[in-house]
């Protein structure tokens, strides 16, 4: 099929059952229906109805009309938003280009056939299925989440200050895995933080310590390995209401000696902390979109507290600092 | 002499409004600004909130302390239109704010 000669396939597939070349994955709260296969993901339950669509095509992708909305460079990879009538167009410099239908039901990948498949899965996985919620409204945070009780608690921050780190060692403390990465939040009242993918990704010295349960790597130092395995009990499978949000500040262990403390943002501080950690960059969404992200991240930031952990980097203190957390959870 | 006096780019009757390369939001009684020019964030507090406001539409700094004296009814008038200034100096310097 050429999409250029029809429109995305939003309707198409919405009411069938899977096909022998699609699969029901069970992701962010909601279904994937997907003609890749995604071994990190769970299959979805039977009879489910999908709330997005990815289908490969192996034509070029259309000619459409394209507005540049943003720009983000890494090194050497680089991406590129742009707007067309059915939707947006998301090109990336290792993987080829996705069209995403403007209410984000629908991906289309265009299939490189000089793409590695973990790098394409990855894409659809995160800034792909990223752009797809925040048009359905979602605000998408890199960061993890853990359920203690009723309510979860979530870490945010850049790259290597320890979030995944935390939400391992809090699940395997007894609390529930929402979520790694990727944390998708639903603005409302009260916040909620839909459950991810159920699996996370730690630095190969952290999953040798920890106690986790299946590696599906081997150990390469200076690596992240995927962590998978998590018995039922230990997965949030609900959206779960955001109790506290705590943005990441990684202490050297030698200037204190304790495990870990926190202070209080004010709302404007909390919102600028929230939106340095959406999943797309200003940059990359543009003006419309990130004027979307603030008001939803201001939205989360006037409910849920959001506090600076400053968390000492000490395998030694990692299970102090989780009871620490799990103590501030229960008294709030 | 007023502080407004030594500043050529803005006298008291000099219209600014806020600059449309932005994004912005309300957040308690705070806001919170994104410059797409250089991606940085701007927190401001309540007094820098209630100028953001006012300035979705041009106005002058008489305009604006005029507006913040009957919402701040404990504000001295040369102080605030002082205070006013140097806020929106600020903000232009940041390119927040245009003068119009």
């Amino acid at each position: 099929m050429s999409p250029a000669a029809a429109p995305l396939p939003i309707d198409a597939s919405a009411n069938r059952e899977p096909s022998a070349t699609t699969r029901d994955y069970a992701a962010f709260g909601g279904v994937l229906r997907s003609e890749i296969e995604f071994p990190e993901l769970s299959a979805a339950p039977h009879g489910s109805r999908p709330d997005w669509t990815l289908t490969v095509d192996h034509g070029e992708p259309p000619a459409h009309a394209l507005t540049f909305v943003g720009e983000r460079a890494v090194r050497e990879e680089r991406y590129e938003l742009s707007q067309f009538g059915d939707g947006f167009r998301l090109v990336y410099s290792h993987a080829g280009t996705f069209d995403i239908a403007r209410d984000g039901s629908s991906i289309v990948w265009y299939h490189n056939r000089t793409a590695i498949p973990e790098l394409v899965r990855s894409i659809v996985l995160g800034p792909a299925i990223s752009l797809a919620l925040e048009l359905a409204g979602f605000l998408c945070l890199h960061g993890s989440a853990v359920a203690i009780g009723e309510t979860a608690v979530a870490f945010v921050g850049p790259k290597h200050y320890g979030k995944s780190t935390l939400a391992t060692a809090l699940t395997t403390a007894g609390g529930r895995l929402v979520g790694d990465d990727l944390l998708v939040v639903s603005p409302g009242q009260p916040p909620t933080v839909r459950p991810g993918v159920g699996s996370v990704r730690l630095w190969s010295d952290m999953a040798a310590v920890l106690p986790v349960g299946k590696v599906s790597d081997t150990l390469i130092q200076g690596v992240k390995t995927t962590v998978t395995g998590f018995v039922d009990e230990a997965l949030a499978v609900k959206p779960t209401a955001l109790g506290a949000i705590y943005v990441l500040a990684p202490v050297l262990k030698h200037s204190d000696e304790r495990a870990g403390w926190r202070s209080r943002l004010v709302p404007s501080e909390a919102t600028i902390a929230l939106a340095h950690q959406t999943k797309l960059p200003a940059s990359l969404v543009g003006l419309r979109g990130a004027g979307s992200q603030l008001a939803a991240a201001a939205a989360v930031a006037a409910t849920v507290p959001v506090w600076t952990l400053h968390a000492v980097r000490d395998v030694a203190r990692l299970g102090q600092l989780v009871r620490q957390i799990i103590e501030w959870s229960r008294v709030e | 002499m007023s502080i407004v006096d030594t500043m050529p780019s803005l006298s008291l009757d000099t219209p600014v409004r806020a600059s449309p390369q932005l994004v912005s939001c309300e957040v308690a009684d705070e806001a919170v600004l994104l410059s797409m020019r250089d991606g940085q964030y701007y927190g401001l507090n309540e007094v820098g909130a209630s100028i953001w406001k006012l300035i979705q539409q041009p106005r002058t700094v008489v305009q604006i302390r005029d507006a913040l004296l009957e919402e701040y009814s404990d504000m001295e008038p040369h102080e605030g239109e002082r205070a006013i200034a140097e806020f929106l100096n600020e903000m232009i310097s940041f390119k927040l704010v245009d003068l119009v």
